[in-house]
Formats: C-alpha cells, structure tokens, sequence
C-alpha cells in the first residue's frame, strides 16, 4: 500500500512540473463588427443663444488617435422642424477657434441667429447624411419658470445671501429645474456660476449652497449685478446633462434619439437681476 | 387609521396566544400512550437529526427533528420494541411496556457502525427520502466539505458551489448565485442567525470555519413557512455543540491559515471554540518583506464559541458566538520637499486601516412544554461593519463606516399531533439599523441612517394524508414598518411516493424581501469580486422584492445509497431593484425598478456511503431581467416621466453547469478526491467602439467632447466555457493518541485558462510601417494550476 501513494504522490509531483505555473494573460485579436453610428447632439433653448448641431460619427476600437480623430461629418443636411416652420443648420467650422471645441472641429449653426425655442412647442430634428442614414429625434420645450422671487433688481446682503428664497411657477411639462446665480469677472467678460453645476432644485429653494468664497474674499473683482437664471429642463436633457461621469464610463448611456446615439432635448429660461453687496 | 408599531407588536402577540392555546386545547389528554427523547451520537453526545424512531411491528414511528427530537403518541397500552436506525450507526433497541397512557422518555446513543476494512460516512440520505416533504433540500455534512478539493483549504460555499442549481460566478468569488437569484437573496444562518457578509478576502473565502461545522441545510427554493425575507434559498449551517463525553481537540495548518478547535463537558452540557487565522503577512513580512519594501498587510481571522447547558433534559440553554474580521493596515512615510536642504525629509506617518467583518452572538432556550409540544426561543444580534479609518496628518483624515445591525427575537414551536400531523408555529421579530457615514477631514459628507422594524408569525403544517401522499402547507405574515406594509406569503409543499423507491414533489410559494444589497453589474469591478456587500432597507418608496416559487421533481432512491433526482423551477421576481448609475441628482432616483425570471431544470445523482461517494450534477438554467434604463429623471411621482426598461440575461445567467465531485478511501489511510466543473460561459458586455461624451455651456464654442467606450447591448456576449479539474490526496498517519493527515490538493489540473474579465484595449496601435493594427482584447484569467499542502490532526 505505501508503494501505492508514493506511485500515486509522483505522478501528481510529474504533473504539477509537467504543466508549470504560468499566469499569462490571453491576448487576442477582437474584431466586434461595429458599424459606427451617427452621433447628433443637440439642445436648444427659449434663451437667446445660438443653437447648434453635432453630427459626427462614433468609431471603431482601433480607429482611435489621440491626436487625429476626425469624426465630424460635414456634408450632412440638418433641420430642427416646429409645427409649421423649418430652419436648416448649416456647417461651420473656424480653425481659429479654441483647440480641441466644436467650433475648431465643425459644428451645424442657425448661421443667422433666427431660430428661437418657444416654450411648449414640440420641435423634430432630422439629420440626413450622404450615404442615406437619417437620425431623429424630438423635444417638447417645456414652460417658461416665471421667477416670482426675488424680484428684479433686490438687493441681496453677502453675509444672508444663503437665506434667499427663490422661487418659481411650476409648470407640468418638466422634468426638473436647474438654479444657476452667475456673476461676471470685471475686466475678463467670463461669466462664472457660484452655484454648483448641475444644482437641481425644486421651488422654492435657496442659495444655501452658493460659493460663497468669491463674494467675501476680494481676491479679483466680480460684478456686483447677478443674473439668477431658472432652467427648466425636458427628459432628455435633464438625463444627459445629469448623467455621471461613471455611466459615460460603464456605456450606460441614453437612447434619445432614433437612428443614431447622442441628445436632442430642450429648455425654457427666466432670470432676474438682482445686485449684491 | 395610523397603525402604529405598538398596535401591530399587539395583533401580532394576540395571534401568537391564539397559536398557543389551540395547541393547548388540542392537547387534551387522551388515553393514548407517548414515547419521547432525544436521538445522539455516543461518542461525543451530538444530537442526530434524520434518524429513524420506530416501533417495531407497527406503523408508528418518527424521525428525529434538526435538534434531535423525536416523539411517538397514541401508542395503544402493550409491550413494544423501539428501534432507532441511522445509516453509519448500529440499530438501537429498547423493550417498553406502555399502560394507562403512560408517557416514557427514552434518550437512545447510537454507536458507530464501524467494520474493519469498510470506510462508514454517516448519512441520513434515507431517512429524508422516505420523511421529507419539502422540495430542493439538501444537507451536506462535514465530512463532505472537507473531502471536497478546494483551493488551500476546505471552504463550505465552494462545496455547494459543486450542487445543482448553484451558479459559481468566478474562481475569486464564493458567492451564491441560487436559481436565478444574486447572493443577497440568499438567508445564510449560522447557528439561527443571519450572517450579512459570509466572506473573506473580498469573496474568495467564505467565512465559516468547516472545523467547527455539524451540519448544513441548503434549501434551493420552495421553503417553507417558517423561514422569511429571503427571495431565493436558506442556508441554515448549525456548529457543533461540542463534545459532552471527553475532551478533544483538532485542527489543521495549511498555506493559508492554522486552525484550531477544542470541545469537552462542561457540568451538565458542554464547549467548542475554534480559531483560524491567516499567516501569510507574517511569513512574507518576515522572510521576503524584510529583504524588499513590499509587505502583505492583510490578514483575517474569525473565531466560533459555544456552550450548552442542561437544566434538565427537557430544558437546554445555548450560548453561541461567531466573530471574524479581515484586516487591512497599512503604514508608510509622509515626505516632504526641504526647500532649504533641498532635499526629501520625512515628517510623519500615514495609516491606513481597513477593517470588515461579522459579529454574532446567540442565546437559545430549548423547552420541551410537554412531549408534544418542542420549542425553541432565540435572541440573536448580527452586525456586519466596514471600517475604514485614514490618518494623513495634521487636518487630513478620513473615517468611513458602512453598518448592518440585526436583533432578533424568535420563537418556534412544534406541536406533534399525532404521528401523521405536526404543526410548527411561531413568531419571529426583527430590528435592523442600517448606518453609512463618511467623514473627511472631520467633514461629514455622507450620512445615511435607516431602521426598521420586522414583525413576522407563521403556521406551517405537515400532514400525512395517506401512506402516500404528504402535505405541507404554511402561512407566513409581516409587518415591516418602512411603508407600514402587510405581507401574506402562502407555501404549499407535496410529496407523493409513487413507488416504495420513487416520489414525486412539488411546491408552490410567495415570498418577500425587505432589504437589499446592491452590485450594480455594468462595473466590473463590483460585480466581479464581492469585497463588501452595502445593505439597503427597501423603504417608504418601494415595494419590497417579490418572488414566486414554482417546483416539481421526482427523487428516485436505487440500491439503498443511490439517489437520483431531477427537478425543475419557475420563479416569477417582481419589484426588483437595481442602483441607478445615472442617478447623481438626489435621493430619489437611487435605484431602478423591475421584474424578472429563472427557470432551470436539475440533475443530480449522489451515493453518499461507501469507499466510493461522490455526486454528479447538471443544471440547465435561464435568468432573465427587465429592469428600467439607467436615467437621472426616474424619481419617484414624477408622472412626465417617460420610463424606458430593457430585458438583459444578468451576469450570473449560465446556461449550462456539469460537476462531478468524487471521494475514494483506497484504504483505511489513503483518501482521493476529486473535483470537476465545465460550465458554458457567463454573459458580458463586450466593448465596440468610441463616441464622444459631450459637455456643453451656452454657446457653441463652450461645447467639448471626450471618447468614451461605446458598449454593446447589455451582456450581449458571452464568456468562453469555463473547465476546472481539482484532485486532493489525504493520507491519515494513525498515533497512539493522536492523528495526522497530511493533504496535498492541486488546484485546476490542467492548467485550463478560464477568462476571469476582457480588459479591450483601447487605442490604436500601428506598426513599423505606420499600418493600423487591428483592435485586441485581454483575457485575464483565473486560478492557474496551484498545488497546495497542508495537514490536519486530531487529538
């Protein structure tokens, strides 16, 4: 019997040796059969700014440069259609734009400035490309958030600025609000917000959670007028202006539109002056 | 109308009172005659459960309860043999004369049933084909686990890893996965508490010492009433009580940690402690750390504890404990820039300590009313806590804590009606507080704390309708006080024997789940390794999670030790949850709503006597999972809302698993064990692309992008198969007083690469030419081929 295990102990020792103990990894040659989509993102707005329309195309793993990634489609045709209205984007590009912005890369614009959001109107965009994909998408802007308070022009005391009370009419079509309290740097023309980004809030709310470090410390001069800006977001881009950094990451995005990946939403805007001191 | 806690804590006593007096009333004396007692192992005094109580020449008879319990009523005045029989022990008999409805206690100790040459394994694999009603049962005793080849040392869970119906989702996780249920759905009890986070070494261990272990009871699906808030299985494991005869000890050294356990009377009951801990920060730190900057600064360590004590025989009071940690401390130079010397300088020390692990301590008082009526009264406290504390000097610290607190108090009482009738009835109450807190810098920046309040009571009864047909019917209710919510879960289990050899099973029931852990699956990282589990009550603005239980088999029972069975499950989830990945907005869009499925059907073909013993199975399996997309919009009551669900088969859905674990005494020294697994791939979400990610501000030249991974649909692909081949040879040196068996296991024979995670790489990559190459992925794999030593004695 001891014959036995030891015959038995050996075979398992040659074995062990035989096969060894490597830990590599496996490495392989991966080829998903991605076809790249269209991407198009857009969100326009009853504020007065220019709109604009992204339509570039997403790309295969190995396709990525870090340097020269040229995904902008230029040739494609671009309309944001409302009830009885049309209005085509057209490309722009300007390479004296800022590195690496949409501007510098290429970018649909209202070229004119014509094209303004109405609250509670439902608008369709339509992105046809050359090789005759066509992606869709549709948004209903919601309501203007009348600002009932403060009114225009309060004057807001720094050291009880927290306590302020803003508020608001709600409106059904919405599917939150955003608070913003921005001031320009003098000399600078940059306007900052001294709310966080993306502070989502129902009314009435405060300033509680103001920054309030720039209006104590003198450190560089901001003006004393303040806009207080409430925005009212539709779903789609309240999902895409909410979404973390981790679902960006994991590829838990949103399917807003159809026929491509990206964002077609809406908001509505009202604001108030206020000053500070 | 306000129901307030005091008033159910009311309707909840009145109906347990109710419960009692029928039982009393139905009690009545009649002119019947009892024999009652305890069943026990006469070596070291340990209860059996699972043996067979008869009168011999008649129908009469019982089988011991999981205490050991047996009675035996309206026996007709005469003169009777009592028989106990139990597979791996010699028959016991007593010669009674029974009169004047006489009730006689008689406590039987069966020796064991030891012939030269032949290896005994006690199983009582019989006696539950021919008593058990309930569906999907199956006990495993020690000897089994530590047969089984595991890596570096005997590990319970990646035992019932081998059985049917139990999904192993990696060689680095010892998680559950029942019948299409994720592990938190699982009640893991030790000793009648429940264990929130059974693992070490962020799930490659489970927590319990297999030295200390006496039995365990693994309910796949379909339990009865008795046993609540859980969707998917109970896994009842029950320490021994310790030797009530003599003193011993045992334990064992492997590479991984030393285990110790000793047992012995005490005055009128008896003791077992036990203790494990890794080592393998000493032996680096010592013989490699010292000549290197690496050092291993983890270690775990848990520790069991039990004392039983015997007023009289009917009267028994338990005290239990289970404590384990897995410690993480770290400690390294702060440095700093010397401007004047221009040199680095080191001003002080930065710690780091990580700490979790389980607290549990139980009080039993076993109380036999009357013969008829066995009862059992637990107070139990459960606390799994994540600790982690930061020093990083003057004004920079972090404190964080993640705690789940359980008190339990609950009662179960079994009436025996007559031999073909029992009734098991109770109440069960529940407190549990959950608290996360994260400090910075003495900062509060999370502060979560919830409690709530569990009031349950049930009536489970067992009947035999014939001498073939049983049926097991049970109601469970609860209150739980977060959304004032009253459930009603109805169970309902039938057996039929078909032939003396052949049954056939089934069982319906609902059940629900009050709490919850959360692995959200899209990061890998969480979903693959379990390092800790996050505890969330299902509060005011959920409804907790629902699962239909649909079962039916057949067992077949061939040459006195072979059992075949096959069995196949439907279970309908509703109102699951999942975490919100986009939900950063606030409180209300944490989690995601849904529903789900799993159906399987289940082989298996276990011998668990013999030189030879082993079990065989196969599982085909779906899981299924509708669940809302991830969005920051989905807070609750807000109606505009357009909801969006997708239907996914979840990360743990394997379609097809085969095990073979075999055990061969080739004499009364050598053991061979083997071990082996082919499953067929779990699913994943493959990465395929790039997209940008935009971030925009108010005009066209504030708008950036950033390339992040476009993914596939969710778990739209599969891993390869995965195949594991594990051999163990135990060799037993017999001394005067004492025992050694040395072990050497080998663990994936065959070295087979079994992909643990694809890491895609992301970039381009070019060749000498400037030539794009075509994109790659990364396998990494799991254990390789790993031989490991170890020894266990005895004394």
């Amino acid at each position: 019997m001891k014959l036995r295990s030891r015959k038995i102990y050996t075979v398992i020792l040659i074995l062990i040796f035989i096969m060894g103990c490597g830990y590599d990894t496996i490495e392989e040659i991966y080829n998903p059969n991605y076809t790249p989509e269209i991407s198009v993102f857009s969100i326009i707005s009853t504020d007065n700014n220019q709109e604009f329309v992204i339509v570039e195309e997403t790309i295969q793993l190995n396709e990525y440069d870090e340097y020269d990634s040229n995904t902008i489609i230029e040739d494609a045709e671009v309309f944001i259609i409302g009830d009885a209205d049309t209005t085509q984007f057209t490309f722009y590009k300007n390479s004296q734009s800022n590195y690496n912005d949409y501007l510098s890369k290429g970018i649909y614009l209202d070229v004119n400035n014509e094209f303004l959001a109405e609250a509670g109107k439902t608008y369709q965009l339509v992105v046809n490309v050359p090789d005759g994909r066509t992606v869709t998408g549709s948004t209903t802007v919601p309501q203007i958030p009348a600002i009932s308070q403060p009114a225009h022009w309060t004057l807001l005391q720094k050291e009880t600025i927290r306590n302020t009370s803003i508020q608001w009419e709600d409106n059904p079509n919405t599917i939150g609000y955003s608070v913003n309290f921005l001031v320009e740097v003098i000399g600078s023309n940059e306007i900052i917000n001294l709310l966080p980004d993306n502070y989502i809030s129902n009314s009435p709310t405060t300033l509680s959670n103001i920054d309030d470090y720039f209006l104590i410390n003198n450190f560089f001069p901001i003006s004393h007028i303040a806009t207080i800006k409430v925005i009212a977001l539709d779903q789609n881009s309240y999902d895409y202006l909410l979404k973390s950094d981790l679902a960006s990451y994991i590829g838990t995005d949103l399917n807003i539109l159809e026929g491509g990946v990206g964002a077609f939403g809406s908001f509505s805007v009202d604001f108030v002056k206020v000053r500070w001191e | 109308m306000i129901i307030t806690q005091r008033r159910i804590f009311k309707i909840f006593f009145i109906c347990f009172l109710l419960l009692v007096w029928i039982s009393s009333y139905a009690q009545k004396p009649t002119s019947n005659n009892i024999i009652n007692g305890f069943i026990k192992e006469d070596a070291n005094g340990e209860t059996l459960n699972y043996a067979n109580v008869y009168l011999d020449g008649t129908s009469l008879g019982d089988m011991s309860n999981e205490n050991g319990y047996y009675v035996i009523d309206e026996i007709p005045d005469g003169e009777y043999r009592v028989k106990v029989m139990m597979m791996g022990y010699l028959i016991e008999e007593k010669t009674v004369n029974l009169s004047n409805s006489q009730t006689l206690t008689i406590n039987f100790s069966l020796k064991e049933d030891i012939i030269e040459g032949e290896t005994i394994v006690v199983t009582a694999e019989k006696e539950r084909f021919e008593n058990q009603i309930e569906t999907s049962k199956i006990q495993i005793s020690r000897m089994e686990i530590e047969a089984a080849p595991a890596l570096i040392e005997a590990d319970l869970f990646r035992t019932i890893q081998t059985l049917p119906g139990v999904v192993t989702h990696s060689d680095f996780n010892s998680a559950l996965y029942i019948r299409g249920g994720n592990p938190s759905e699982n009640m893991i009890l030790l000793d009648d508490v429940r264990i929130y986070n059974p693992y070490h070494l962020g799930g490659v261990f489970s927590t319990f010492n297999t030295d200390a272990i006496k039995n365990v009871d693994i309910s796949l699906g379909g339990f009865p009433a008795r046993w609540g808030n859980a969707t998917s299985s109970v896994i009842s494991i029950t320490n021994k009580d310790g030797n009530s005869k003599e003193f011993e000890g045992s334990g064992s050294v492997s590479l991984l940690s030393s285990k110790i356990e000793l047992e012995g009377p005490i005055p009128n009951g008896s003791f077992l402690i036990s203790g494990r801990r890794t080592y393998f920060d000493f032996i680096y730190n010592t013989f490699v750390g010292s000549k290197s900057d690496a050092e291993v600064p983890y270690y775990f360590y848990d520790f069991h504890g039990k004392i039983n004590y015997h007023f009289s025989p009917n009267n028994k009071l338990t005290l239990s404990g289970f404590y384990g940690d897995d410690v993480m401390s770290t400690e390294s130079d702060r440095e700093e820039w010397n401007e004047q010397t221009q040199s680095i300088r080191v001003v002080g020390t930065d710690k780091t300590d990580i700490r979790f692990g389980n607290f549990s301590t139980t009080l039993k008082w076993q109380y036999i009313f009357n013969p008829k009526l066995f009862s059992e009264f637990v107070v139990a406290k459960s606390r799994f806590r994540v600790k982690m504390n930061g020093d990083y000097g003057t004004d920079e610290s972090t404190d964080a804590q993640d705690v789940i607190e359980d008190l339990t108090v609950r009662g179960d009482l079994t009436y025996f009606h007559s031999d073909n009738h029992e009734i098991v009835f109770g109440f069960d109450y529940q407190h549990l507080d959950f608290n996360i807190s994260m400090d910075i810098n003495d900062t509060r920046l999370i502060n979560y704390s919830r409690n709530a309040n569990f009031y349950s009571t049930f009536l489970q009864d067992d009947w035999k309708l014939s001498s073939r047909l049983n049926i097991q019917t049970g109601l469970r209710m609860t209150y739980y006080d977060l959304g004032d919510n009253f459930r009603f879960d109805p169970r309902i289990s039938a057996r039929y024997r078909l032939m003396h050899n052949l049954n056939l099973k089934a069982s319906f029931g609902l059940y629900h789940q009050y709490f919850y852990t959360f692995n959200p699956e899209d990061i890998d990282f969480l979903n693959y390794i379990r390092l800790i589990d996050l505890w969330f009550p299902i509060d005011e603005r959920y409804k907790p999670i629902q699962a239909i239980h649909y079962i039916g088999g057949i067992e077949y029972m061939f040459n006195d030790d072979y059992m075949f069975s096959l069995e196949g499950y439907f279970k309908d989830y509703d109102h699951l949850l999942d975490l919100n990945e986009i939900g950063d907005a606030g409180e209300d869009d944490d989690f995601l709503r849904g529903h789900g499925r799993a159906a399987g059907v289940e082989l298996m073909l276990r011998k668990q006597t013999g030189d030879f013993n082993g079990w065989l199975s196969y599982t085909l399996a779906f899981t299924e999972r509708t669940i809302e997309l991830p969005r920051a919009s989905y807070f609750i009551g807000n109606s505009n809302v357009n909801r969006e669900f997708q239907t996914y088969y979840p990360s743990y859905d394997r379609r097809h698993s085969f095990t073979l674990v075999a055990n061969y005494q080739t004499s009364e020294k050598l053991k061979l064990s083997t071990r082996f697994s082919y499953a067929s791939g779990l699913p994943e979400t493959p990465t395929i692309g790039w997209k940008n990610s935009y971030t925009i501000g108010g005009n066209p030249n504030d708008v950036y992008g950033d390339l992040v991974p476009v993914k596939a649909a969710k778990n739209s692909q599969r891993y390869p198969d995965y195949m594991r081949w594990d051999i163990s040879v135990m060799h037993t040196f017999q001394f005067e007083s004492w025992s050694l068996q040395p072990y050497l296991q080998i663990i994936n024979l065959t070295n087979h690469k079994n992909i643990f995670i694809y890491n895609y790489d992301l970039y381009q990559e070019v060749d000498a030419s400037g030539n794009v190459l075509p994109a790659k992925r990364e396998g990494i794999p799991m254990f390789p081929i790993v031989p490991t030593i170890g020894a266990n004695f005895k004394f």
